[in-house]
């Protein structure tokens, strides 16, 4: 990742948001940053996470073609991002353009403990979906819980589908207007 | 009456000692700005506020308002943070611009309390993910249009080879207010200096592979500045340049083997050229060579920030004309431009040197003087602290100078500061002009080669004594002429010149009338120095010394006399006697107990490799006379 955002929380949850696609691309516990192989003397322009980490698939969130694993969005949405919001609490929510909708993406913290993310897409275009969740096994725990990668994380939301099949299925949620889940760990 | 005499005497000598010696800081003073505390003030951009106040943004991805800039008091609040390694600032209608590492970024606080709330992408361009991916800018053209450059990341193994791992590294780009890319120019290798002189895009590159020195070069649309990294992606639809790499390699050898780096060779298979050579070579294929070079070791090692003076004099006598950064020697040069058949060229001076940090970026306060900021984390720099914010402040006193040098049909038009004495300014034995070139190679850097010495022929004072044509021999179009005053003083004070050489880039030699004066013949050099060659000369007298005993030739030399040469061979730019500057100490090259023969051979051609742990290799230093690498070689090695 060469042009992402590390978000930092005092909750000890961060986070990474690659701003090439519009991904959580990993999600950590612990300390913030290791900042010292970017500082150090000319440095190798790297930061490195201070903790757990939980990889999570790197790949536009908002696609046509849901199997595609290319960390780069499709050259037909015209994928733009447009940078970051933020709150009085210093916490940003992420703009960008794709298939001409504008989206805001805000992902939060919630009790200490899990990532809550809500997306609001303007004009959304009919048929597009949202990928939320990626693995080799999608489990449905009921509750419109879902446990990924062998119940190593889960991923809670209202209306989420089940596609793809084999090493590939993805969870989606249609792309409408407000589109909210998420990821627990 | 004893005492009276004695105390007469000394204020004599005292207030001629001040008359003869004036230094930078007589006219141009480094003040330091009282920063917070614990602040890692790592400038990568300045920018003036309407208000007044000075917008700092720092290698570590801050930007902070300092609110009284120019007084004793100044405070700083932090605007916006978690950027990555800003490298440039600046304030357009209302809002900040920045280039990070992978895009331009529009920083704007709409509830006005002082600090950035959104974060916008302007645009964003590819990166790599190589650490020496650096982007700098913007400056912001005529039109509003804002231009940003990215510097070239390395190879792996071949660490020394600048490569444009994706594309647009090495280029200027322009980018459109909404967000609107295009490639504008190539050939960068480390665009670290940007400057929007009269509505023209100026660009300063530092010395590396295919770069002899650094300089300050014009950009317009689809020039190619140098480095050939860059052109791998302009047969792109979108980019508007012509040159292509192959056309640089089929008259220079790249010799690219990521096994072997490329050394200076002195007689190389194909014959040897410049970058200026290659503009004409191939005509069409907006090849731009550079409008002024910024000497090596001289003026800089690593040129930054551009900057015109347009304060209307009240920072000096200088208005009109450019300021340029250097990183590595801490310093600002000063540079006179003006376009002769339509190419830009002119003079580079010393200005001011001795700031605490790496020179890298510069901004007018609200009272004119100059606000300079500084860092040198893992590049090095003579100014010793890690990073440092200044003010040079004009102390209103004209300091005697070189103002300006023009390019004439037969020679050049030297412009002063201050009026002359006229009878010194008249004879030609006062002054010295040589010229030379760097090589254009694939080598880091470059010696100073095919040098001349250019008699000068005639010398013609203007009425009011500030201006002196002189005529000078063999004229060369893209060469590099020094030139130097020497025995010139002013008219009034009897002051020497603060800064005694002038260094002129003669890209095109101007038509027009030639000077209509008697031209003689000055004494040779060895002539003018035979005066101070003493024991060394072939006098009869000294040949009759040569049946007495040998004084031993293994004298080490004095320090002042060391100082001297290096000084004159631009080894200061980069060493220190005791302390790391940009190179190791001489002390700790001493350590090592190399012969003097090897400390020779080192000097002349130079193994980085034996040195890892600095950032900057060693060019060849060919240009220095055997006799003084010898001297240095048995001085520096006597540092133990």
């Amino acid at each position: 990742m060469a042009h992402a955002v590390n978000v930092g929380n005092p909750s000890n949850l961060h986070y990474t948001y690659d701003l090439e696609n519009g991904s959580i691309a990993q999600i950590w516990k612990g300390d913030f940053l290791n900042t010292t192989p970017m500082w150090d003397s000319r440095g190798d322009g790297s930061s490195r996470p201070r903790g757990a980490v939980l990889y999570l698939p790197n790949v536009p969130l908002m696609v046509q073609n849901l199997i595609s694993l290319e960390d780069q969005p499709d050259p037909n949405a015209n994928f733009k991002t447009k940078g970051y919001v933020m709150d009085d609490q210093d916490l940003p929510t992420f703009l960008y353009e794709i298939y001409g909708s504008e989206v805001e993406d805000k992902i939060r913290i919630i009790d200490h403990k899990y990532l809550e993310r809500n997306i609001n897409i303007k004009n959304p275009a009919a048929g597009q979906k949202i990928r939320i969740g990626m693995s080799s096994e999608i489990k449905e725990m009921g509750d419109n819980l879902y446990a990924l990668d062998g119940k190593s994380y889960y991923i809670k939301a209202v209306g989420a589908s089940i596609e793809g099949s084999g090493f590939n299925k993805v969870l989606t949620l249609p792309a409408t207007e407000k589109v909210q889940y998420s990821i627990l760990w | 009456m004893k005492n009276i005499f004695l105390t007469l005497v000394l204020a004599g000598i005292s207030t001629m000692i001040f008359a003869q010696n004036p230094v930078e800081s007589d006219y141009y003073k480094i003040a330091r700005i009282p920063a917070p505390e614990g602040l890692v003030l790592e400038v990568g951009g300045l920018a003036l506020l309407p208000n007044g106040d000075v917008a700092v943004s720092t290698r570590r991805g801050d930007v902070y308002i300092i609110e009284n800039p120019n007084s004793a008091r100044p405070n700083f609040k932090k605007f916006a943070s978690g950027l990555h390694e800003i490298l440039g600032l600046t304030y357009l209608d209302g809002f900040l611009y920045c280039a990070q590492r992978g895009e331009l970024t529009r920083l704007v606080d709409k509830n006005g309390d002082g600090k950035a709330e959104r974060y916008e992408t302007v645009y964003s361009w590819p990166i790599s993910g190589h650490y020496h991916e650096y982007s700098y800018g913007p400056k912001v053209g005529p039109d509003g249009s804002f231009y940003v450059t990215g510097n070239v990341g390395f190879g792996n193994t071949d660490w020394w080879a600048g490569k444009s791992l994706v594309p647009w590294r090495g280029w200027a780009m322009r980018i459109s207010p909404d967000g609107k890319m295009e490639p504008f120019a190539a050939g960068m290798r480390s665009p670290c200096g940007l400057g929007m002189i009269n509505g023209e895009l100026f660009y300063g590159d530092n010395q590396g592979d295919w770069q002899g020195s650094g300089f300050i070069s014009h950009i317009e649309k689809g020039n190619f500045m140098g480095h050939p990294a860059s052109l791998k992606w302009a047969d792109r639809p979108e980019s508007p340049v012509k040159m292509r790499k192959e056309m640089v390699f089929e008259k220079v050898d790249p010799r690219d083997n990521p096994l072997v780096k490329p050394e200076f060779v002195e007689n190389e298979a194909k014959p040897m050229t410049t970058i200026y050579e290659m503009g004409k070579a191939l005509p069409n294929m907006g090849i731009k060579s550079p409008a002024v070079w910024l000497p090596h070791g001289v003026l800089g090692i690593s040129t930054s920030e551009i900057i015109p003076d347009e304060t209307n004099g009240a920072f000096g006598p200088f208005s009109g004309q450019l300021f340029v950064g250097d990183q590595g020697m801490s310093k600002i040069a000063r540079v006179f431009l003006e376009k002769i058949n339509g190419r830009f060229q002119g003079a580079s001076f010393e200005f001011v040197s001795g700031f605490r940090s790496g020179v890298l970026r510069m901004a007018f306060g609200s009272d004119k003087n100059l606000f300079v900021g500084g860092t040198n984390r893992g590049w090095g720099s003579i100014g010793k602290e890690d990073f440092g914010l200044e003010r040079l402040v004009y102390s209103g006193k004209t300091p005697f100078e070189m103002k300006a040098v023009r390019a004439m049909p037969d020679g050049f038009e030297i412009e002063f500061t201050l009026p002359v004495n006229k009878k010194l300014a008249a004879d030609v034995n006062n002054y010295e002009v040589s010229s030379y070139i760097y090589k254009y190679h694939p080598v880091y850097g470059s010696p100073m080669v095919n040098q001349k010495e250019n008699p000068v022929r005639g010398a013609q004072v203007s009425e009011d004594g500030l201006k002196v044509r002189i005529v000078v021999d063999g004229l060369r179009e893209g060469y590099i002429h020094t030139i130097k005053p020497e025995g010139i003083l002013s008219n009034s004070d009897a002051l020497p010149l603060l800064h005694g050489s002038a260094f002129y880039t003669l890209n095109s030699i101007p038509s027009g009338p030639k000077a209509n004066i008697p031209l003689v013949t000055p004494k040779t050099k060895a002539a003018k120095e035979k005066i101070d060659a003493g024991q060394e000369a072939n006098t009869p007298d000294n040949q009759t010394k040569e049946a007495g005993p040998k004084i031993t030739k293994t004298q080490i030399i004095s320090d002042k006399e060391a100082q001297a040469l290096l000084t004159k061979h631009t080894c200061l730019a980069c060493h220190k006697v005791k302390e790391r500057a940009v190179g190791p100490a001489y002390t700790e090259v001493a350590k090592r107990n190399y012969t003097n023969a090897q400390i020779e051979a080192l000097i002349i051609q130079p193994k980085p490799s034996n040195w890892p742990d600095y950032a900057t290799p060693m060019p060849p230093m060919t240009h220095v006379p055997r006799a003084d690498v010898k001297k240095l070689a048995a001085w520096i090695n006597a540092q133990k």
